[in-house]
């Protein structure tokens, strides 16, 4: 590991990302907000380019040329991610707009039909309103109820409880990853055996970790993973929802519309495989291919060196960060990604995100959509400052210098 | 470090002016900005149709605890609709960074025309109050950054001549006599006698190439506005927007701003490639309101009627109207 980090050379890293030379304010760009959504290479840049330049054509519907390379470079951009999740099969790779589509895909058509009046859907306190919301509206179709697994005061899932709840009433449990407020990240593969010792299923809200940390579904052992492009380096409005080839053959489609059937007829209609069967509709092409070039980059740098990188970044922020006085840090788990959310005595979020901005440093303010985790730290917003590989230390003492002007102003 | 936390901003969040609760509140609602999880409570006394004292609590940004400060000092003895006309002039403030005298140290959230995503911080306070006011509970400033009141949404429909004598009522009261100060297109101090009469208003209602067009609730008329089709520059088609008037108490909200889109909409639709209007062209305030919507001064004029009383009978001898025009 340590090879690897010392092998790294972030200025060529940074060359990479057009948008890291330029100004905010007049002061040069900290953009300490990937958890929010992540910058993206030249080479996804290109790709989206090259794609409306050269190969534009719908997919899986053209005979001619344009058609036929523009659905290769689709299709192509899903064996990327089957690997990069280490799906059993291509067709196990749904394309969906983000992880939000995702995870109501399997809330509509994979749960909603199970579910009778005093069922339960389990997730964990520190969820993204993604990963509660949904499930919240189908549970109100039918009289079932969505229920939070407790955290500790450091931010870390407290698995008996976790399994505790594992009853049978539970009919889908829903956890993320890692944590987009605390970086946690947790026991996924824990979680998974007890879920199928019990014959639940488990989805796994993968949007934060897919950019930090391989993804193995298979050894994962969940059923369903959800992950967003965006945050993945590509480009927004894409993302996948893996799921177990069986689960996809037995769920109806969610959307209807072009692309996802087979025969049409006023009699009746019947349906493609997975996992057209899902993809209603004229996608998102060029962002795919975008996202297919997103993988390659992040397959180039390579997740081992990115996880080094990062770790070292958020071992010297936390540092950095506690050095500063008066400041509360959220989430100190002991598996944890590079996000950092803190608040200072006397300064809210919301002012120290618009005073940051103004030294060039972009961090998020808010409750980042996380209002029962907010809650369970009594706090109405936290100020984030999330990490990637192409962040540097000096970025770090930019923040904590222009924190301290903050305090000054401010406290 | 940055002209949004001025020193004044900063003393007055610091200094939490008029916080703390009131002991015996005859109005209060909760506010919240879902967008940072701000809450505030704001607590009246009021005496009578006035606000006697301002209280507020809750936990919130510098912006939203300074501009709630400042709301206690400027809204202490004021009425309803007042404090309604205040806050469509603050909510303009914000937006324009245009200075406004009567706001006294509000006008130092003017910065916030360059923190759009901050607005809603100064927002917030204002919101709350006039959910006091108006005997709501809560208020939010989601989905709302206007300000607008969600639970009263307006519809147009074009007048018939059933409408002429509460056009003529709603004219009258929007720019002639006491009623009028209360909203800022008065022209109380410039003209006596009347706007227009129902004969006038009924002769442009049944013209045929023409349109009035009525804002209502279920209050009834809060606004309207005539669009006719003349002949613009170069054999252009125009549209011509005028006896434009939006009840003094509902000026400020955005009611006027919905009503000139929709007319412009209206005019487009007709092929009207500019739209034109007169203004009495020392209304200053007015027309840097047209200003803002996009309409230019053309430096010509045309004489004020006077004699006519049908119009008026004018206070001071310099009045003329000038002609603005948008293209669309």
């Amino acid at each position: 590991m340590t090879s690897a980090r010392d092998a790294f050379d972030v200025a060529r890293i940074r060359a990479d990302f057009p948008i890291l030379s330029r100004r905010v304010h007049g002061k040069p760009l900290v953009y300490l907000d990937s958890a929010n959504t992540s910058q993206k290479p030249q080479a996804v840049i290109d790709a989206v380019d090259r794609f409306y330049r050269e190969t534009n054509a719908n997919v899986a519907r053209a005979v001619h040329a344009l058609g036929e390379a523009a659905t290769s470079a689709y299709e192509s951009a899903r064996d990327k991610l089957a690997r990069f999740v280490n799906a059993t099969t291509r067709d196990e790779v749904v394309f969906t707009s983000g992880t939000t589509q995702a995870i109501n895909t399997v809330a509509y058509s994979y749960v909603l039909p199970r579910l009778s009046p005093g069922d339960e859907i389990l997730v964990t306190r520190m969820e993204h309103h993604a990963n509660i919301v949904p499930w919240q509206l189908v549970a109100a179709r039918t009289g079932a109820k969505v229920v939070p697994a407790p955290i500790t005061p450091s931010g870390e899932l407290i698995v008996e409880e976790f399994v505790a709840r594992l009853n049978p009433r539970v009919k889908i449990a829903g956890v993320t990853h890692v944590s987009n407020v605390l970086g946690t990240i947790n026991p996924i593969r824990e979680l998974a055996k007890a879920c199928r010792a019990r014959g639940i299923p488990l989805l796994v809200d993968g949007s934060q970790a897919a950019p930090h940390l391989r993804v193995d579904v298979q050894a994962l052992g969940c059923d369903f993973y959800a992950l967003t492009g965006h945050k993945l380096f590509g480009p927004t409005g894409t993302g996948i929802l893996w799921a177990r080839r069986e689960h996809l053959a037995a769920m109806p489609p969610f959307f209807g519309g072009g692309e996802m059937i087979r025969t049409v007829s006023f009699d009746g209609t019947t349906f493609a495989d997975a996992p057209h069967k899902f993809e209603a509709g004229t996608p998102n092409i060029a962002g795919f291919v975008g996202l297919g070039a997103a993988i390659d980059y992040v397959n180039e740098v390579g997740l081992d060196t990115i996880g080094a990188v990062e770790r070292d970044l958020l071992a010297y922020a936390t540092e950095a960060l506690k050095s500063v006085p008066g400041l509360r840090l959220f989430g100190e788990a002991k598996e944890k990604a590079a996000v950092l959310s803190f608040l200072i005595d006397g300064v809210h979020a919301h002012d120290l995100a618009t005073l940051l901005d103004q030294e060039g440093i972009a961090v998020r303010s808010g409750h980042h959509c996380a209002h029962p985790l907010m809650q369970f730290f009594g706090v109405p917003a936290t100020a984030r400052a999330s990490l990637a590989f192409y962040n540097t230390r000096d970025e770090v003492d930019a923040l904590v210098a222009a924190i301290a002007k903050v305090r000054k102003l401010l406290a | 470090m940055n002209s949004l936390y001025s020193r004044l901003v900063l003393e007055y969040s610091r200094a939490r002016r008029h916080a703390g609760a009131l002991g015996a509140p005859t109005h209060s609602a909760d506010g919240a900005n879902p967008l940072c999880g701000d809450a505030i409570r704001v607590e009246l006394r009021c005496d009578g149709a006035h606000v006697a004292e301002f209280g507020f609590s809750g936990e919130s940004c510098a912006v939203a605890t300074a501009t709630a400060s400042m709301l206690g000092d400027l809204v202490g003895g004021r009425g309803r609709e007042e404090i309604e006309a205040l806050a469509g002039r603050f909510e303009r403030l914000v937006e324009t960074g245009g200075e406004d005298p009567g706001l006294g140290p509000l006008n130092a959230m003017r910065a916030l025309r360059d923190h759009p995503s901050r607005r809603k911080c100064a927002l917030l306070p204002w919101a709350t109050l006039r959910a006091a006011l108006a005997g709501r509970a809560s208020a939010t400033t989601e989905g709302n950054p206007r300000m607008t009141d969600v639970s009263a949404p307006f519809r147009f429909r074009p007048a018939t001549p059933g409408d002429v004598p509460a056009i003529v009522a709603l004219v009258e009261s929007a720019y002639r006599g006491d009623a009028s100060r209360q909203g800022w297109t008065t022209e109380a101090d410039m003209l006596d006698g009347q706007r227009t009469d129902p004969a006038g208003v009924a002769e442009i209602v049944a013209k045929s190439d023409g349109l009035v067009l009525l804002a209502e609730d279920d209050s009834g008329i809060l606004a309207c506005a005539q669009i006719e089709t003349v002949a613009g520059d170069g054999g252009a088609t125009a549209g011509y927007f005028g006896m434009f008037s939006v009840r003094p108490a509902q000026q400020g909200a955005g009611v006027g701003r919905a009503v000139l889109a929709e007319a412009e909409r209206i005019a487009r639709g007709r092929g009207c490639t500019e739209m034109q209007m007169t203004v009495i062209s020392i209304r200053d305030e007015l027309i840097a309101w047209y200003e803002r919507r996009g309409y230019r001064r053309t430096g010509r004029y045309k004489p004020f009627p006077y004699g006519d009383e049908r119009f008026g009978i004018p206070k001071r001898d310099d009045l003329r109207f000038e002609l603005l025009v948008k293209p669309l």
